[in-house]
């Protein structure tokens, strides 16, 4: 009996400390060990922002052609009192970066003698080569209480503050920026 | 003598009647427009397929000012609006001011050239921030598919601002870089100033 009690107060204690990790407070995340800022053009200065944690960052890469990235990222909303914390994995098609589509300019002018250097642009803004997926997502309050997510609304649900990683769009700097946490390198800086 | 000078007149006010309104005719047959940028909006649910097409008359490109790196040019183009309620046009003035030192040709031989790592990410921040076009837009008028002109009281759009490199001006771009194409036989991007 006195076994099952000393098990269920270590129980009692890992459970504790699980959650405790799990939940993010402001304060925490400006620990600069644990968490980068990433200072991002849409931040209003307001206090709200992006950050990685750094020991989430993984990298998940299968194919040679195509880099993967899982990391956990959390936004802040101050006015709102919120914390989003997205797991999100990237996925980078390393032929689409903007080095390796300026390199290819001699192969597309050749296939096609009026392909200027804007349309390079424009391919990257039809398809920027990113694809970001919210794998799941959980909030707190700035004091890093749970707190219900709320519904995305609806036709909206595949926007969140992370994806999509369009060209034109902040998040894709976000996304750029995750590759050069794992690669040392920006995504489109890669030339192969 | 009168009648003469009348019918002189009624020809002349004829004339000027059909040069001054487009149809969509017009447009696709003549070889003065050239069709430089389509779009076609596909919202989900009720609303309709929306469809936008740019068309730049190549003959009204002139060159304002010539100053390598900075260039002024002026031209019309019309913008096709395609809906399900019916098809309108809509005649703008556009002077385009560039600046080629912003050009994608430019900026990544500056960063050849100056860093000693090349970084095309630089490049797109760069591009982003300035995409050295600077556009007055005037709206002129505004025509049914064929050609009536469309009395609204809605008053025409007038805008000086810098293009930015994104999505909701990439069809304004399209219409700069045409006008830069009929100037300069060269695309905007493609120059790479030294």
């Amino acid at each position: 009996m006195k076994r099952f009690f000393v098990v269920m107060a270590i129980l009692c204690i890992w459970c504790v400390s699980v959650n405790s990790v799990k939940a993010v407070s402001n304060a925490e995340l400006q620990d600069t060990s644990r968490f980068e800022h990433i200072i991002s053009k849409g931040d209003t200065g307001g206090g709200d922002g992006k950050y990685i944690e750094l020991s989430t960052l993984k990298d998940v890469s299968t194919s040679a052609s195509t880099k993967s990235i899982e990391a956990k990222i959390y936004v802040i909303l101050p006015s709102s009192d919120l914390i989003r914390e997205y797991t999100i994995r990237y996925d980078y098609n390393l032929m689409y970066s903007f080095a390796n589509l300026v390199a290819r300019m001699p192969e597309f002018k050749q296939r096609f003698p009026e392909f200027s250097l804007n349309d390079i642009w424009n391919l990257k803004l039809d398809d920027s080569g990113i694809v970001g997926t919210v794998k799941a997502q959980q909030d707190y309050t700035l004091k890093g209480e749970s707190k219900p997510t709320q519904p995305g609304y609806k036709g909206y649900e595949h926007v969140t503050f992370l994806t999509p990683t369009d060209f034109d769009f902040e998040s894709y700097h976000v996304a750029n920026r995750v590759f050069k946490k794992v690669f040392g390198i920006f995504y489109d800086d890669v030339s192969r | 003598m009168f009648r003469k000078f009348l019918l002189a007149c009624m020809v002349l006010s004829a004339f000027t009647i059909q040069t001054q309104a487009i149809s969509i005719n017009e447009l696709n047959s003549s070889p003065q427009f050239k069709k430089v940028y389509q779009k076609t909006d596909s919202y989900q649910g009720t609303y309709p397929k929306d469809r936008l097409i740019n068309y730049l008359n190549t003959y009204s490109v002139e060159a304002l000012e010539y100053a390598a790196p900075h260039y002024k040019l002026k031209g019309t183009f019309y913008t096709v609006y395609t809906y399900t309620r019916g098809t309108f046009i809509t005649e703008y003035e556009v002077t385009a001011t560039y600046n080629t030192n912003y050009s994608l040709g430019s900026l990544i031989h500056a960063s050849q050239v100056v860093q000693p790592s090349p970084s095309m990410y630089a490049v797109i921040k760069a591009a982003q921030d300035d995409s050295g076009i600077q556009i007055d837009l005037r709206e002129v008028k505004r025509f049914n598919g064929d050609g009536t002109e469309v009395s609204s009281t809605v008053p025409l759009v007038h805008q000086l601002r810098p293009l930015d490199r994104s999505r909701s001006d990439q069809n304004l771009f399209a219409i700069a870089d045409a006008m830069f194409v009929v100037a300069y036989q060269q695309h905007f991007d493609d120059i790479v100033v030294k």
